[in-house]
């Protein structure tokens, strides 16, 4: 109340302006009173006259009092005025609201239906009791082909097969009464164009305002039948593709070490079915595998990387030896980190390999076959010619002998006797036959010697059947090899040896070791042999040998032209040659290089254009392959 | 007779000591020299002229071809031979050109001096010395360049035909006598007589043939095409066809495959002293082509000009690349078979009854009797071997051989 009444009078604009207005009224008054009797007034303001001060009094007054009614009329007036623009507002406020509700509610049934009609799924809402479509969402219309109109005039029972129905209509009967929370049907079911597609369809119920809604959602599942089909058509190729390489795998978990996968072929390599031995350890299995000299060590150890590619053996329990290459590599498997190891039945592949080095065999002793013929053949020329010789002077000395006999048959004897036989001597010539004969017989033995030399050389040179690694004098080798290919260097270099005597044997094969020897002192000779050519001068080749700690080191050194720089890293490479056409085949150094590192050590050079070239060739004393066969013997 | 004189080259003093020793019994018949290597050899060759040199093929500094070729241009009459221990067929071929003759070690003293005894027959088949001179340099014939080219062309074809290629090489007697020189020398080891350039192709096999021709360059297109004016027709047609004539006549003689072989080879290679005039003779030649035209007869244009016939100078080269015995002897002799010892059937026959045969014209129907059928025969010579029963024979199956082969001529 009591602001109601502050608020009729403030702001007292009107009460101020009633006073103000009461006083200027009686300054008025005052002042016309004054003009025109200003002695009056004088007068008066000395002597006042109380009716006239009462006069002055009662207008001012009475300005005040219209001031204080007009306050309170504009007072209440904005008042009033103030309160229904409060109230307005407050209306408009709760209109506001109730709008916003409004469009909240809405809004969230637009996502309700977006959704439902984002959703990749056909869904349908189906009166429980009717069996009538309630509502679709797009999918349905777009899984079908119909449009929304079209659907709702259908019976949900042409919407699957005939073959289909029985099962979807048990499965939605017990949904519908309750005996499963979720029903799930999976039969075919039928476009609008007739053409029938798998689909995938789940049931739930739920009540709405009294009713009973069956919730249907199916889900195309063509694409993913087709994914799960290519994914098995994949798994078949790879499994085709595998066994027709004839390549078995096996994988392996890797921290347990447990065998997870293989395939047939694996299977048949190792004589044990994937049944029988999943899950199992795999060193347990691999274990009655690997015997044998050459056996292959199949499992990964702990945490250790494994050699991502071996070459060994295999042995099935039923004793059936089967060399291999494994290769094994990290993959996923089921979640987990594995390994693949993959093995190939190389038996074939050694076989070719095994004829192939015996092809270059024969090819380099082909080559040296001619030289080793001009080597036998000059000791035989020889040798024939002596013989031929000592055949002539024996005839010539029976011949002789024959005359002195007849001579002394007849008696002769003294002075005249000794004549004759100087006679005869001369004749015969038999200083010289006597001084010749012994020669030409030591000199023949020596020819024959020579022979047997090379033919032995040869013999040793070609180790036949020497498939295993067994200690070797290296020494010897070289010497030999150096014989047999004598022809190829004789004519260009002279040769000299610096072999340690106190090199161990060492442990290789002596076939393969030999080839090497002789292509790298072939090479070194015709290095020398384009140097020299045409100059007549000899250059050298020189070949040592010593130990270098548990290495054996074996240097082959020529006097050639030398390796150009730019060929340096190529000259072990396959079929790279710089000789003319028909008198290198480029294998010499390649295969020098399979050979020296198949017995794990290495080849290198050193090489100066227009010096020479050394090739240095080291091997381990004690190969790690050997030491098992070392302790056996 | 003068001592032949010999100088052995060989890098293995044994050898040169087994040699010595072995030939000491002919040390009555020649004086034998022994040196280790080519420089040491050129050095005696300068201060004494050596008849006959044998060297090794291989030694270090010069080589047995390097020495021979030196020889073949700075002392041409000297025989030379091949005596090598390599069985490397490109080594061998190298020395195809410098040798006269190869042989292989280890190789026999029959052999051997069978060998350096062809040097005695040189020295008496009477060339005087600057003939002796061009002949003994000689190191390849020439062929005609169509055949020469037909048989680069063929070669060049990815696989050769080794019959078309032995049947060019039959038509040419310069390529024919270069592969016999090489087939029938002791390198080669065949173990049969080869009896015709088409076996000889065979025996030796495309690899060889073709390295001869293409990179050897053993045989050469006769470079002077304008000097066969007159001869193509003469000599490579008369050639070729008495060979086959020669052949015929050695079948019907039943003589054996060796013989009827050498008999061809003789008839193919007869006139090849015409060929060497022709190709190194040039100044000769001209004057022979001359008189021959003035109607002169070609052996009297012959003997003027040279001092002897082309069947000695052909004979010459043909022993000096050590062709069969027989086939040099019928060709020496195949003019005049009646120098010849023979006393029945040998290739001189079949050659010198083809040469004429060949040149006679085929008889015409309607003409009078030959009236000279013994014209250009020997028949002293026949008698002798008691063959002149034969001769009506032979004459009636070359001349339809003749006719067969006119015929097949004029059909192609």
């Amino acid at each position: 109340m009591n602001k109601n009444i502050a608020n009729w009078f403030w702001p007292p604009w009107f009460i101020f302006a009633g006073l103000l207005a009461g006083v200027a009224l009686a300054l008025l008054d005052a002042a016309v009173r004054s003009y025109f009797y200003w002695e009056l007034f004088l007068y008066e303001l000395r002597h006042p006259i109380p009716d006239e001060f009462f006069k002055r009094l009662a207008m001012v007054a009475f300005c005040l009092a219209l001031g204080f009614f007009v306050q309170r009329i504009m007072n209440s007036r904005r008042v009033l005025a103030e309160e229904l623009e409060e109230a307005n507002e407050k209306l408009e406020e709760r209109i506001e609201e109730r709008t916003r509700e409004l469009v909240r509610k809405s809004e969230d049934l637009a996502t309700f239906r977006q959704a439902m009609n984002m959703s990749e799924d056909a869904i349908f809402l189906l009166d429980g009791l009717q069996e009538r479509l309630v509502d679709v969402n797009d999918a349905a219309c777009r899984h079908f082909g119909y449009n929304r109109e079209e659907l709702f005039a259908l019976s949900p029972r042409e919407f699957v097969t005939e073959e289909g129905y029985p099962a979807a209509q048990k499965v939605f009967e017990d949904v519908v009464s309750g005996r499963v929370d979720v029903g799930r049907i999976d039969v075919p079911h039928i476009r609008k164009d007739g053409t029938v597609f798998p689909m995938e369809m789940h049931f739930n119920s739920m009540t709405r305002r009294g009713r009973l809604l069956v919730i249907a959602v199916g889900r195309d599942v063509s694409e993913r039948r087709a994914y799960q089909r290519r994914l098995e058509e994949e798994r078949e190729l790879l499994e085709t593709l595998l066994n027709g390489l004839k390549a078995a795998f096996l994988i392996l978990d890797r921290n347990t070490g447990a065998i997870e996968e293989m395939n047939a072929v694996a299977e048949e390599l190792m004589g044990f079915s994937l049944e029988k031995i999943k899950g199992l350890p795999c060193d347990q299995i691999f274990r009655m595998l690997e015997v044998g000299p050459r056996h292959i060590s199949s499992c990964p150890e702990g945490e250790k990387e494994p050699a991502p590619y071996e070459e060994g053996q295999l042995t099935r329990l039923d004793g059936k030896v089967t060399p291999v290459s494994k290769s094994v590599f990290p993959v996923r498997w089921g979640g987990r980190d594995c390994w693949a190891q993959v093995f190939f039945d190389i038996s074939e592949r050694q076989a070719l390999e095994r004829q192939l080095s015996v092809a270059q065999k024969m090819e380099s002793i082909g080559q040296l076959a001619a030289g080793i013929a001009h080597e036998i053949n000059t000791p035989t020329q020889y040798v024939g010619d002596l013989v031929r010789f000592l055949q002539d002077a024996c005839t010539d000395m029976r011949e002789m002998i024959r005359k002195l006999e007849e001579r002394m048959a007849k008696g002769g004897a003294g002075e005249e006797f000794v004549e004759f036989y100087q006679e005869q001597a001369e004749a015969f010539d038999l200083d010289f036959l006597d001084e010749e004969t012994p020669k030409a017989l030591s000199m023949a033995q020596e020819g024959v010697e020579r022979i047997t030399r090379i033919v032995q050389a040869m013999k040793k040179f070609s180790h036949p059947g020497a498939e295993e690694k067994r200690a070797v004098d290296i020494n010897a080798a070289l010497d030999n090899t150096a014989t047999v290919a004598k022809n190829e260097w004789k004519y260009v270099a002279e040769m000299t040896f610096d072999l340690d005597p106190d090199l161990p044997p060492v442990p290789c094969l002596p076939g393969d070791m030999n080839q090497v020897f002789l292509n790298l002192l072939v090479n070194g000779a015709h290095a020398i042999g384009e140097k020299v050519k045409n100059s007549h001068e000899k250059g050298m080749l020189k070949i040592s040998s010593r130990v270098d700690g548990d290495w054996a080191e074996v240097r082959i050194g020529d006097s050639g032209t030398g390796i150009p720089e730019e060929n340096r890293h190529k000259i072990f490479d396959p079929f790279f040659t710089t000789k003319e056409v028909g008198k290198g085949t480029g294998q010499g150094l390649s295969i020098a290089y399979n050979i020296v590192d198949k017995h794990g050590g290495t080849i290198s050079f050193e090489s100066e254009e227009g010096v020479g070239t050394t090739f240095i060739i080291r091997l381990p004393l004690h190969p790690p392959d050997m030491e098992n066969s070392e302790e056996a013997s | 007779m003068t001592k032949l004189s010999i100088l052995f080259v060989d890098d293995e003093p044994n050898v040169l000591h087994g040699l010595r020793l072995m030939l000491r019994s002919k040390r009555k018949e020649w004086s034998m020299s022994f040196v280790g290597g080519g420089e040491q050899a050129l050095a005696a060759m300068e201060e004494k002229a050596y008849d006959v040199v044998v060297a090794d093929m291989r030694m270090p500094g010069m080589d047995g071809v390097a020495l021979l070729e030196e020889v073949r241009d700075r002392w041409p009459c000297a025989l030379r031979i091949i005596l090598s221990g390599h069985s490397e067929y490109k080594d061998i071929l190298q020395s195809i050109r410098p040798a006269h003759q190869f042989l292989t070690k280890p190789c026999t003293p029959e052999d051997l001096s069978g060998a350096i005894d062809r040097a005695n027959w040189l020295q008496a088949a009477g060339l005087n010395e600057g003939l002796r001179r061009v002949v003994t340099s000689i190191d390849s014939l020439p062929s005609l360049p169509d055949v020469y080219f037909e048989l680069r062309e063929e070669l060049s074809l990815e696989t050769p035909s080794m019959h078309r290629v032995g049947e060019i090489i039959s038509r040419d007697l310069g390529v024919s006598a270069s592969l016999l020189k090489l087939v029938n020398s002791s390198f080669f080891g065949l173990p049969v007589r080869v009896s015709s350039p088409a076996q000889a192709v065979n025996l030796l096999g495309m690899d060889t043939v073709s390295y001869l021709v293409v990179t050897l360059r053993l045989f050469s297109a006769f470079d002077r095409p304008e000097r066969l004016a007159g001869l193509r027709s003469s000599l490579w047609d008369h050639s070729f066809a008495t060979a086959g004539l020669a052949r015929v006549i050695a079948h019907l003689e039943h003589a054996d495959q060796s013989v009827s072989g050498d008999c061809f080879i003789a008839g193919l290679v007869h006139d090849v002293g015409r060929l060497i005039v022709a190709a190194h003779l040039k100044k000769e030649h001209e004057q022979i082509m001359e008189r021959l035209q003035a109607g002169e007869d070609l052996l009297k244009a012959e003997q003027a000009v040279l001092g002897t016939t082309h069947a000695e100078v052909g004979a010459y080269l043909l022993a000096l690349w050590s062709l069969p015995e027989r086939v040099v002897e019928a060709v020496h002799n195949h003019h005049v078979p009646s120098r010849s010892k023979d006393s029945g059937f040998t290739p001189l026959t079949a050659t010198h009854v083809a040469n004429v045969l060949e040149q006679t014209p085929i008889p015409q129907e309607g003409d009078p009797d030959v009236s000279n059928p013994e014209m250009g025969l020997d028949m002293e010579y026949l008698h002798r071997i008691h063959l002149d029963q034969r001769l009506p024979v032979w004459r009636c199956v070359c001349m339809e051989k003749k006719i067969e082969a006119e015929e097949g001529d004029v059909e192609g």
